[in-house]
């Protein structure tokens, strides 16, 4: 009703830790992405030994 | 000066493309029931087959109606490899194959002439940052050559990018240039 304080019911209580829209913590920085380039490498030789058997 | 890549379609190799681990086979040994094959897997390398020929060899090769002859297929696709151009400086760039290779100062003249590609075996490739391809040099003396269908089997998983039109003309017309020098004697 008009001139009534409506009384605010609320399961928490507010503390002085809590901040306002004003100060908000500074987000943290993306994380840096080491991106791998290809031709980092170089030139390799793989030797393949095997041995061959006929089957009987 | 920056290069131009594009993703390229991955319905036919084109000359251009730049593919990843490509093996090069060395030799294969066999006596007496004991195999030996030797390869070399190489980081990267671009294509240097005439694009007119991977085309023909493509339409014919794959084509619905099976043609009367096999006249336009390829045998073999010509590759040359792509070192870094950070190994190159250092004439380090096969050192796991155990060579090792003249080095070239970065920082001085020398280092100017490749990548101008004012040197007629080389040819500089600086690619974009958005690329995840590093610095790299083409050097033309050690082209070799592949086979057509390995490298079609590569397209799907080691297919990197494609040099646009122009920067791959340049590789190209470049390597063509170095393979016909004379070289006269002293």
């Amino acid at each position: 009703m008009p001139g009534e304080q409506n009384e605010v019911k609320s399961d928490y209580t507010r503390t002085e830790t809590a901040t306002s829209a004003g100060s908000r913590p500074t987000p943290e920085p993306p994380p840096r992405v080491e991106i791998e380039k290809y031709g980092s490498g170089k030139p390799r030789r793989v030797v393949i030994r095997a041995r061959i058997t006929r089957a009987d | 000066m920056l290069i131009r890549v594009r993703r390229g379609d991955r319905k036919r190799v084109h000359q251009g493309d730049i593919f990843r681990d490509v093996e090069m086979i060395e030799y294969v040994f066999e006596k007496a029931g004991a195999l030996e094959v030797s390869k070399v897997v190489f980081p990267l390398v671009v294509v240097l087959t005439q694009d007119c020929d991977l085309e023909q060899d493509h339409r014919f090769r794959w084509a619905l109606k099976t043609k009367p002859t096999q006249d336009k297929w390829l045998i073999s696709v010509l590759v040359a490899p792509l070192y870094n151009v950070e190994h190159v400086y250092e004439g380090k760039h096969l050192s796991d194959l155990g060579m090792t290779m003249e080095p070239i100062n970065g920082r001085s003249t020398p280092g100017g002439y490749l990548r101008n590609n004012e040197r007629p075996r080389y040819h500089f490739l600086s690619f974009p940052p958005s690329e995840p391809i590093a610095d790299s040099v083409v050097d033309f003396k050690h082209y070799f050559s592949v086979n057509g269908q390995y490298l079609r089997r590569l397209r799907k998983t080691n297919f990197v990018c494609q040099l646009a039109p122009l920067f791959r003309e340049d590789v190209s017309q470049r390597f063509s240039a170095y393979l016909a020098r004379i070289g006269l004697p002293d």
